[in-house]
């Protein structure tokens, strides 16, 4: 196949990509690879001496979640022995927000793409403004959320998905952008529909009234990001059927673990091009400058590889409100998307575009030829441990992984 | 009395441009009724002549 043809083929594959939110299950069980002395993280592949302090936070973190630590020295030590491992989410059909570290017992959403058979898992779930692990937080309060979304929030939510046969990803993000999100840092058109379906699988689930309304609270409180952990196996299980197509040249993961932005490409199997991450700029939160934030993080990149965030910025005016820029901005970001991708996915329309689908299929030919490189709408992350999130921004991926993925061809 | 240069005859002619690349730098002249033709280019991305290379064989 010629490389037209095979990036209209990756293209299809993720166009016709159907996700459904089947599950919410524990990590160990359902991820390959997961072992109780494993933890995976967002890539691309980093060892431990040269992570970031919230990478190794994160891990740290989810080491204490599993009882293998109490700390990050006890942590180093293990992980240097060699009695915990380390690897990468990418390589075991699983994704994270910003340093995504995930452990055996944790709670990961289900997604199965049903026109390809595929499943993907994302961890941990977004916890609002509740201290996340995923930003580098080890802190008790961090840990005793994730107990509670792993013995609480999952049990229940595995049996109302289960009441309903699932959510389909594809009708709900197809709503979601035509009423205003990106689906990367704005997802409340996303989260309320989610909240409108799953309730009546909540009610039909008998649950006791308390953990009915701490779950209804869990989930309205955190109308933003609520949805942003299932759309990241959503982004995953859409584009892993488009990966290994001989002679793509089509972008099938971004991911960036604090020190290094890193992909991979359809044709290129499973080799990682990498370059220095990038400054975020965005806005911070009070008390915060641009001195404390470390460079870009994070494995939600996904949602950028699959067409959603700042590829599909135009379809939300109010990202501005919290990223900065203004709607014109956004729009213009979107209109450079196109010209770096291979198709659009009409199952995502973007309203102020006269309904184009969203931008689909990063050609990293047309990266290297235009220089518009992908647009991510990102959290920023404190560069120290145990602080977390302290703004939000957009980020413009290097382009010099694109071009080490050029010479490799 | 010097000669008149004939660049000078330029500014008494009806003005033709053909601008290449950046856009914006036609705006003076929209609406001055002056015709103008737009081409499309900017330098490539990249400054790396063995990537240029490789991508102009990659490419249709």
């Amino acid at each position: 196949m010629d490389i037209e043809k095979a990036n209209q083929e990756a293209c299809r594959r993720i166009v016709e990509s159907h996700p459904v939110w089947k599950d919410v299950r524990i990590a160990g069980e359902v991820i390959p690879g997961m072992k109780k002395n494993r933890i995976f993280h967002s890539g691309p592949p980093v060892e431990w001496d040269q992570m970031c302090i919230p990478m190794k936070a994160s891990i740290t973190g989810a080491m204490i979640f599993e009882g293998l630590c109490k700390n990050m020295k006890e942590a180093e030590a293990l992980i240097k022995k060699g009695e915990v491992e380390l690897d990468i989410n990418t390589h075991h059909d699983a994704v994270g927000p910003m340093s995504g570290p995930i452990s055996a017992s944790m709670a990961v959403c289900e997604i199965e793409n049903i026109a390809f058979g595929n499943k993907a898992y994302a961890g941990p779930i977004n916890t609002g403004r509740k201290p996340q692990v995923y930003t580098g937080i080890y802190k008790p309060e961090a840990i005793e959320i994730q107990k509670w979304i792993r013995d609480v929030f999952a049990p229940a939510t595995s049996k109302a998905l289960k009441i309903i046969g699932g959510i389909d990803a594809r009708v709900l993000v197809g709503k979601s952008i035509l009423m205003g999100d990106e689906l990367h840092n704005r997802n409340q058109a996303a989260t309320a529909l989610l909240i409108a379906e799953i309730m009546r699988g909540y009610i039909q689930a008998d649950l006791p009234k308390d953990v009915f309304l701490e779950i209804l609270n869990f989930m309205t409180e955190n109308l933003d990001m609520f949805y942003a952990t299932p759309h990241l196996a959503v982004c995953k299980s859409m584009l892993d059927p488009a990966h290994n197509i001989e002679n793509s040249t089509v972008v099938t993961t971004m991911s960036n673990n604090g020190v290094e932005y890193g992909i991979r490409v359809s044709g290129l199997k499973d080799r990682w091009f990498t370059a220095p991450s990038p400054p975020v700029k965005g806005l911070y939160f009070p008390g915060f400058k641009a001195e404390d934030s470390l460079a870009d993080l994070g494995g939600s990149r996904i949602k950028e590889t699959a067409g959603f965030g700042g590829m599909c910025a135009a379809s939300s005016p109010a990202i501005c409100l919290i990223v900065g820029g203004t709607p014109k901005e956004m729009v213009e970001h979107t209109l450079n998307m196109y010209e770096i991708t291979v198709g659009e996915n009409h199952a995502y329309q973007i309203p102020y575009l006269d309904f184009r689908g969203i931008p689909t299929g990063i050609d990293i030919r047309k990266v290297v030829e235009t220089g518009f490189t992908p647009v991510i709408t990102t959290a920023i992350n404190h560069k120290d441990e145990n602080v977390g999130y302290i703004g939000v921004g957009v980020v413009i991926s290097p382009l010099e992984c694109f071009e080490k993925a050029i010479a490799a061809l | 009395m010097p000669e008149k240069s004939p660049i000078l005859s330029l500014f008494a002619a009806r003005i033709k441009v053909i601008n290449v690349g950046i856009e914006k730098l036609v705006d003076h002249f929209k609406g001055l009724g002056v015709e103008f033709v737009q081409v499309d280019w900017k330098p490539p991305a990249s400054t790396n002549p063995e990537i240029l290379e490789k991508l102009k064989s990659l490419t249709k």
